[in-house]
This record gives structure tokens, C-alpha cells and sequence, in this order.
């Protein structure tokens, strides 16, 4: 009974978080597994946060556009991956140099199977 | 038993310490390399846990760019310098700073020294301990600019007094509570954030402009006072 309490409070407590305050867990757990659901799962939520960062005409936080990108890429999500990085270049000119190399390293990049889709890759 | 004794009979402890020195030595020179896009370099481990270094990473981004900081991202800075052969932090301590500004167009090179991710089990107490060594390097001038290290541990005591129930009972409570502990990110959490606090505001921070004019002038009087 008790640890029901206490598993319904961490799930309260995680129900109440931003998805910025969700991100070190989101990233650790993708870190951890490296499985192509944890990896969907911290895209989806990076996807949240450049989202609505967008969608109020405000830049995404520093390098969340370029980690975006990163991780679209992994997903096979090539267009995605170019115009996140297209965002991060206008929002943060210091990230030019880091996106050049990015973009480099990441087109040799072999993808993984996306779980979230059924087509699994290019959009 | 009443949830009141059982939380009598396990008490939880958080100890913090830091080092005393001050984090950052020459404000003059922090603000003329201005330190503002980094690149964290993965972690030197030296601890037993092989693992330890890439969840610690996890950890890093969101106080600093919360600070006002540019983070360049950290999964891919690993991923790009493992293709270059330059996987740990140890492998990467010949490598010059200028080198990251070069490549991936950082002021500033983080490195990070994983000194404990520990726990240690008892029966009526046990305790789950991290502690990190940070250090911001200027790629321009490849000066110091920031270092200061933390520790943070956490601690489960019983208070029983003998009783065999209690004694029973209290075991069980620390060990679930070792265990909840026992990813250590939520600490590691909290070391970075009070290690943070003492990095000055980035140019991303509402707090920029007033922290650099506060920590200046006090370098200024402080200089005048030695005179």
C-alpha cells in the first residue's frame, strides 16, 4: 500500500515536470538503453521542446535544435534533421562552426528503426 | 506502527561540501575570453563504474544553459570524438584547448573529473556519494577560468534502539531507500546545479549584465584594498 502511495507520487510529481525539466532523465535513459524506443522516446521529447518554442516565435533553448537534429538523423529523419539545424544556425550564430561539423558527421550516420513510425524513416 | 515512528526510525541525511577556493580567480580575464559556448568533453573517470561517466553527461546541459549558456550538445561531441578515436576524458587531456575552437567552434573546453559514484551498504546505514572536479579552460587563451568541485552524499540512518521489529524493519526502509538512490543522477543533479550557482551568467541569463558589472567591481575593490 505504501509503495503504491509512493509510485502514484513519483508518477504526480513526473505528470507536473516541463518537458525541460523531463530532459537530463529523457537524454540519461536514451544514453542507457541506446534501444530505438529510448531514442524515439528523448526525439519525442526534444521535438516537444523545439515545438512550442517555434510555435511562441521564440528560439528553442541553446542546442536543443541541433540536438534535435542529431537525433533526427539517427531516426532516418533527414529533412527534419536539416531544417533543425537551419533553426539553430539563425537562432545561435556561435553554433555555425559546431552544425558545419555536425552535419559532416552525421550524414555518415547509418539510421536506426524508428518504433513511433510505421515508415520508420525519411520525411 | 504508525508512519510517524517509521519515519522517526529512518532519518535521511544529505551532506554537501565544496571546495573553498574561489571558483573563478581573474573576473577580468573570464570576461575577456568570455567563456560562452562549450564544449563538455566526455567525463575522466575515476571511479570503479566503467558506465558512470556517459549517464553523468546526462546531467550536464540543463543548469548550464540555464546559466546563459551555449552547450554544444553533448551525446554528439561523445559520438564525434569516439569516430576520431578519442572516447574518455583521459584520451583526450593531450589534445589542445584551441583545437575544440578550431573544430567545433567552442570558447571554452569543460572538463569533468568523475571522483566518486559510490554506495555503501549497511544494514542500519548506508550511503550513496558522488563527487566531481570542474574545470573551464579558454580555447583562446587557454587560461583557467572556472574550477571548483563538489560532493554530495546521501545518507539513511536508523535510530531503533535495539528493538528487533524496529531493527528488521528499518533494514528493509534503507534498503529501499539505497536503491531508489542507487542511479545516482538525481544526485549528480544536484551536485551540478550548486556547482553551477557559482559559474557566472551567460549572455543568455537575464542576470548577465548585473553579474558582470557586480563581479568586475568587486575584482576592482578587492585589487584596491591589496594595494
Amino acid at each position: 500500500m505504501r509503495r503504491s502511495v509512493g509510485i502514484l507520487a513519483s508518477l504526480v510529481l513526473c505528470a507536473c515536470q516541463t518537458s525541460w525539466q523531463k530532459y537530463p532523465m529523457s537524454l540519461y535513459e536514451a544514453l542507457k538503453e541506446e534501444t530505438p524506443q529510448a531514442i524515439s522516446a528523448h526525439h519525442a521529447l526534444l521535438a516537444d521542446l523545439y515545438d512550442k518554442a517555434l510555435a511562441r516565435g521564440a528560439n528553442p533553448k541553446a542546442g536543443i535544435a541541433a540536438e534535435y537534429a542529431y537525433y533526427s538523423w539517427m531516426l532516418g529523419k533527414r529533412a527534419l534533421a536539416k531544417q533543425a539545424l537551419e533553426v539553430e544556425r539563425s537562432s545561435y550564430p556561435e553554433s555555425a562552426k559546431f552544425c558545419q561539423l555536425l552535419e559532416r558527421y552525421a550524414e555518415g550516420i547509418r539510421p536506426i528503426a524508428d518504433p513511433s513510425s510505421a515508415e520508420g524513416g525519411e520525411q | 506502527m504508525s508512519s510517524r515512528i517509521l519515519i522517526a526510525l529512518v532519518g535521511l541525511l544529505t551532506l554537501v561540501s565544496c571546495v573553498s577556493k574561489p571558483p573563478v580567480s581573474d573576473y577580468e580575464q573570464f570576461y575577456k575570453d568570455s567563456p560562452f559556448t562549450v564544449v563538455v568533453l566526455p567525463v575522466n573517470n575515476e571511479t570503479a563504474d566503467a558506465e558512470a561517466p556517459r549517464y553523468f553527461l546526462s546531467t550536464i546541459t540543463q543548469p548550464m544553459v540555464d546559466r546563459g549558456y551555449y552547450v554544444i550538445p553533448v551525446q554528439a561531441t561523445a559520438d564525434i570524438l569516439a569516430a576520431e578515436g578519442l572516447a574518455d576524458g583521459g584520451a583526450l587531456v593531450d589534445v589542445t584547448p584551441d583545437r575544440f575552437r578550431e573544430f567545433f567552434g567552442a570558447d571554452a573546453v569543460m572538463y569533468i573529473t568523475l571522483k566518486k559514484w559510490d554506495t555503501n551498504y549497511a544494514i542500519l546505514a548506508s550511503s550513496v556519494e558522488v563527487a566531481m572536479h570542474y574545470r573551464l579552460v579558454s580555447t583562446v587563451s587557454g587560461a583557467v577560468l572556472w574550477e571548483t568541485e563538489h560532493q554530495q552524499v546521501l545518507v539513511s540512518q536508523s535510530g531503533s534502539g535495539g528493538h528487533p521489529i524496529a531493527i528488521l524493519l528499518t533494514a528493509a526502509i534503507n534498503a529501499a531507500v539505497t536503491a531508489s538512490a542507487s542511479d545516482y543522477i538525481p544526485m549528480a543533479m544536484q551536485a551540478n546545479q550548486q556547482a553551477f550557482a557559482t559559474l557566472p551568467a551567460g549572455p543568455y541569463s537575464p542576470r548577465f549584465d548585473l553579474e558582470k558589472r557586480q563581479n568586475l567591481l568587486r575584482q576592482e575593490r578587492s585589487r584596491a584594498v591589496n594595494q
